[in-house]
């Protein structure tokens, strides 16, 4: 919680009162610079006695942290007394002296790194530490402030050297870890914000938890979340206890989902795999033909759309020039093969697609680029295929039988429903806080988490989906007005939801829950206009969109553009637009409405066409109109002109880039939505207005690549 | 290192006024403290490079004799009978010293101080004054050219422990993080990494990356953001697979199991996403060092830098974070403080007016955040120094 307005404001001083100050610490000083040279004279003559330790303790009174004089100080103890001293008893005396002259000066100084030291020092070197000693100490300072790390730093090493004194008892490992583990109790319950305490109550539980049965595991949890709810209801607006819930609950690890692979192109063969997240390829992944039921590797090369090519959710497999394929390609997926860029998620296990390749009317692909190839993926898993595929590591994977769910960070069931109740619990207190507090947002927050939890034990198209997707956007629009410092990230995340909320006709369940795949009949159109996203998740599950209409929101980017690689239509009017970019992977794009955006410069509008050296456009050419009314770059160039811009350095891509006024552009829509409905493929002739050339634009070819 | 060109924005911020007249002030009284302690100094000289106004704040004649200063501070081997039992007390030490400071005579230069027969192993270099050192000394336009830079790594190499943290000097007791930075800064000044036994330091900075996923003092401790910039930006300057990722490592077309295995134990991240997101948590206005703590002015350079580091500071907010700073720095005298309303402190000035560099406030120069000096230093770092220079 932010306390800074509860501090102490320091009092300026009046004039009497600063001259005396002053007088005083110029005194001080004098002394201190008095001593300092008698120290010098000291280590040069090489004394160690009694007077020389005096002086050394005198400095270090007014200046603990000059370590120099700490390094003395032992000099001095070491050869003038600890060398000599006859038994141990005499030494041990004198370090229980040290340690008493530290902690008198740890009380004016609490964050002396030396002073904690120079106490590690003498209880190295003596014979018989008292370490228990010291954890009362310790106990001490850490009530004077109970977040000192150096604290809490320090008992965890005096523990630590306790733990090696016993290393062959472990029952007194254990103890001691309980009694550590009550000491956070005695910490959290004398404030409950010390996150210090929880933070190591947390390290100290999974230790605890080890060699526990699992009903002692779930009663000690239990315990857990019942002090969790105190701690809230004490003070619902700190964030300490509500972290440690979010510990203890912990978040089920996401599983990504191979929505589907697809044949865009035959010759040269290209395979398009979309993921429901961004990846990363760790290994390539398989591609191979059957010739007489052996399959045989297709070379190939892999690559994701977009300008970087080794991160993204849409993936393109194309043949090596000259390799051969038979009537099927076969793609294995083995689970090492990709990693998430987003943390906790993983493919849970290898997936196999079967793709036909015999069926190859062309009249079928219709458009300049042909159709995508849907409802021929056949998919298996691994273990039932047919034949020989190994993995990396030379074996095929093979699917837990009897998976474990996460019930807590600390407990797990192989039942999911042992989760959901858990989670059902939980949520029905967060709720009954929220209904209390109405305006305090981390219980809002954790309501949210905790729903989000919930939704990934359901089915995605159930009514309990639709339910909890609906309560979590409306807590994000509380969030947004009650903590407005946050509000793009409560945006952000409102936009995630109702981007999965408006894309449910896109997706279904896959055979293997959680997972999911597309949607067997894949829906052309797609409507998001005024539903306030700032961006689009993911743009995979856009794929096989032929027009999509993101009219009104506040969408800033256009990089999702370079997974459409179907899209024939894009309504982006009304959005936060600067510039474009990832239009490279979308051949068939004919039509991208831009106005009222705030696009400034030409060059900002021809970054978006850049492709890659193999990309479809650079193959086959295109048209794209892009109407750009109302953005800066038509307003700076004076209004109401058809701007035409060619360029034809790079192959034989041409792009046009139109702006009309408004009365044109209706009647252009007018003309295609008739052709929509005919289907036929109309020239659109653009009469009565002055074309003009626009200045050359300097378009580097190297980009291309 | 990346560089980028100086560029000074011309367009003021909205909202409070950054009082840089002030703060020039406040930091030339705090030279007056000089010649000790050096960390101090430090603050003071790197504050006013920031403010862009090092030169005309410092005369000539003091620069001078600011150099020779810290050359005096320097322990080097004996000249005839160097002693393998010093090899761990060489560097630069604080202002007091047992050892004889030997007097420059006409025509040789300052040196340092010889480690000799009376030497003990507590009069020894303390690896944050080397590094503090040797960044003064560039600031103070010094071309290095006295630095002892073998007898410097012989010493890295005593004072790194098993685990592959460091101690700051042989006799001390505080293996953390911090003297894993000044090492890691020592050995990129010195453009020298052969003081450090790097998969043990990697290891080391791993295994102190908590739960949270920020980075502790050590291992098992809790995160802290002091620490965690000292760990980032220690990987920031080993360059190389040190600023991978273990999560997102991809394997690389042809390589085996053990070999992928080996250049992950190269990488210094074990979940780079994960200590970003920790970072950006810490932001409530300005920055708290840890997990519900109180914000406070240092930790807006501390987290920042290290947010800096990892590519991501654009994802700061920015408004927020000056809105404090102009809270914390002190109207009447320049400077600023921990928090709002208390005195200024010249490490809070310091860091207050490098968070500000790092969002681009006019009027202060640009910030290399991994070294934590000025790109202009930077630069005379790689074009001026001996052991950069080509």
């Amino acid at each position: 919680m932010e306390s800074r307005h509860g501090r102490k404001k320091e009092q300026a001083e009046s004039p009497e009162a600063l001259k005396t100050r002053e007088e005083k610490e110029t005194v001080l000083v004098r002394e201190y610079l008095a001593l300092k040279d008698t120290l010098k004279e000291i280590v040069e003559s090489n004394k160690r006695d009694n007077d020389a330790l005096k002086v050394t303790t005198a400095l270090l009174r007014k200046s603990p942290d000059y370590y120099t004089i700490w390094n003395v100080r032992r000099t001095i103890l070491k050869e003038g007394f600890l060398d000599n001293a006859s038994d141990d008893e005499t030494a041990n005396k004198i370090y229980t002296g040290e340690l008493e002259f530290v902690q008198e000066n740890l009380k004016l100084n609490p964050k002396s790194y030396w002073m904690w030291n120079h106490r590690r020092w003498c209880l190295e070197s003596m014979s018989q530490p008292r370490w228990d000693k010291e954890l009362a100490m310790v106990g001490k300072f850490l009530e004077m402030d109970a977040r000192n790390f150096h604290g809490w730093d320090y008992r965890r090493y005096i523990i630590r050297q306790l733990d090696l004194k016993d290393k062959e008892a472990k029952d007194k490992v254990l103890e001691r870890a309980q009694s550590e583990f009550d000491f956070t109790i005695t910490k959290i319950h004398q404030n409950f914000s010390n996150y210090s305490a929880w933070h190591n109550r947390s390290t100290l539980l999974g230790k605890l938890a080890e060699d526990m049965s699992t009903e002692e595991r779930e009663a000690i949890v239990d315990n857990e979340f019942d002090l969790v709810k105190n701690a809230i209801y004490t003070d619902p607006e700190d964030q300490s206890a509500w972290l440690y819930e979010l510990w203890l609950i912990g978040r089920e690890e996401r599983s990504i989902s191979i929505l589907g692979a697809h044949v865009i192109s035959f010759h040269p063969l290209e395979i398009v795999v979309a993921f429901d997240e961004t990846v990363k390829m760790r290994n390539p992944f398989t591609v191979s033909t059957r010739v007489d039921h052996v399959a045989i590797p297709l070379e190939g090369e892999w690559k994701a759309t977009g300008s970087d090519s080794a991160l993204g959710s849409v993936w393109i497999f194309q043949q090596a020039p000259g390799a051969v394929y038979g009537p099927t390609v076969e793609i294995v997926i083995f689970s090492d093969d990709v990693c998430a860029v987003r943390a906790g998620s993983k493919l849970p296990a290898a997936v196999c697609y079967e793709l036909e390749t015999l069926n190859q009317n062309l009249d079928e692909i219709s458009g300049r680029l042909g159709r995508l190839v849907i409802g021929q993926n056949l998919m298996y898993d691994v273990t039932k295929r047919i034949g020989p595929v190994t993995g990396p590591d030379g074996t095929l994977e093979t699917q837990a039988v009897h998976p474990k769910h996460r019930v807590t960070s600390l407990t797990e069931s192989g039942s999911l429903d042992d989760r959901i109740a858990l989670l059902e619990r939980e949520i029905s207190a967060v709720r009954e806080l929220v209904e209390l507090e109405p305006d305090c947002k981390w219980p809002i927050q954790i309501l949210s988490t905790l729903l989000s939890e919930l939704r990934k034990t359901v089915s995605i198209h159930s009514t309990q989906a639709k339910v909890i997707d609906d309560e979590c956007i409306e807590l994000q629009e509380k969030l947004i007005t009650i903590d407005p410092l946050r509000q793009e990230r409560y945006e952000d995340r409102r936009t995630q939801l109702v981007f999965d909320r408006e894309t449910l006709s896109i997706i279904q369940d896959s055979k293997r829950f959680p997972e999911i795949e597309y949607s067997a009949k894949q829906p052309t159109n797609l409507d998001l206009s005024m539903r306030g996203l700032t961006h689009i998740p993911i743009s995979s599950y856009l794929l096989h969109l032929h027009t999509l209409n993101l009219d009104s929101n506040s969408i800033t980017s256009t990089r999702f553009l370079r997974n459409l690689l179907n899209v024939r239509r894009v309504n982006l009017s009304n959005n936060l637009i600067e510039h474009l970019e990832g239009m490279q992977h979308a051949p068939s794009l004919e039509f991208l409405t831009l106005e009222n955006n705030m696009i400034a410069k030409w060059e900002d509008v021809v970054a978006g066409f850049v492709f890659w050296g193999e990309g479809k456009l650079a193959r086959t050419g295109g048209h794209v109109k892009v109407l750009l009314g109302n953005n800066p770059v038509v307003v700076n160039e004076g209004g109401e002109y058809v701007l035409e811009k060619r360029w034809e350095d790079v192959g034989k891509v041409g792009v046009e880039i139109q702006w009309q006024s408004e009365e044109l552009r209706l009647a252009e829509e007018a003309l295609l939505a008739a052709e929509d409905e005919t289907g036929a493929v109309g020239n659109m002739v653009v009469d009565g207005t002055r074309r003009v050339s626009a200045t050359v634009v300097e378009f580097d070819a190297g980009l291309a690549h | 290192m990346a560089t980028t060109q100086e560029t000074q924005p011309t367009t003021q911020p909205s909202g409070p006024t950054f009082q840089r007249e002030k703060h020039i002030q406040y930091f030339k009284r705090n030279l007056q403290m000089l010649p000790e302690p050096m960390t101090l100094g430090l603050f003071a000289i790197g504050g006013l490079e920031l403010l862009g106004v090092l030169e005309e704040a410092i005369s000539e004649a003091n620069r001078k004799a600011w150099i020779e200063w810290i050359y005096s501070q320097q322990r080097i081997p004996s000249k005839d009978s160097p002693s393998e039992d010093d090899d761990a007390l060489y560097g630069f030490g604080g202002p007091f010293s047992g050892l004889a400071f030997q007097e420059p005579t006409d025509g040789q230069q300052n040196l340092g101080c010889e480690c000799n027969s009376h030497t003990t192993p507590y009069d020894t270099a303390h690896l944050t004054m080397t590094y503090t050192a040797l960044l003064s000394l560039i600031m103070l336009g010094d071309d290095l050219s006295r630095v002892a830079k073998e007898p410097i790594l012989k010493s890295l190499r005593k004072l790194q422990q098993p685990n592959g943290c460091f101690i700051p000097c042989i006799t001390d007791y505080e293996p953390d993080m911090r003297f894993v930075y000044c090492a890691a800064a020592v050995s990129y000044i010195l453009n020298d990494w052969s003081g450090i036994d790097r998969p043990a330091l990697l290891n080391f900075i791993r295994e102190s990356q908590t739960y949270e996923h920020g980075f502790a003092q050590s291992p098992r401790h809790e995160a802290h953001g002091g620490t965690t910039y000292c760990a980032i930006a220690s990987l920031g300057l080993m360059g190389g697979d040190a600023f991978l990722d273990q999560r997102t490592m991809v394997r690389q077309e042809g390589e085996t199991d053990s070999e992928f295995e080996e250049r992950r134990a190269r990488a210094g991240f074990v979940d780079l996403e994960g200590t970003r997101r920790w970072c950006l948590q810490r932001q409530t206005t300005g920055f708290q060092g840890r997990t519900n703590k109180p914000t406070d002015t240092c930790y807006s350079f501390w987290i920042g830098g290290a947010i800096a580091a990892i590519g991501s500071f654009d994802l700061v907010n920015f408004e927020c974070n000056r809105g404090f700073l102009m809270e914390t720095q002190h109207k009447a005298f320049g400077g600023f403080g921990k928090w709002v309303d208390t005195y200024p402190d010249v490490l809070h000035s310091y860091m207050g007016i490098a968070s500000l560099a790092l969002m681009g406030e006019p009027g202060i120069r640009p910030l290399e955040p991994l070294l934590n000096i000025s790109k202009r230093m930077q630069e005379r770092l790689y074009n001026e120094t001996v052991f950069w220079k080509k």
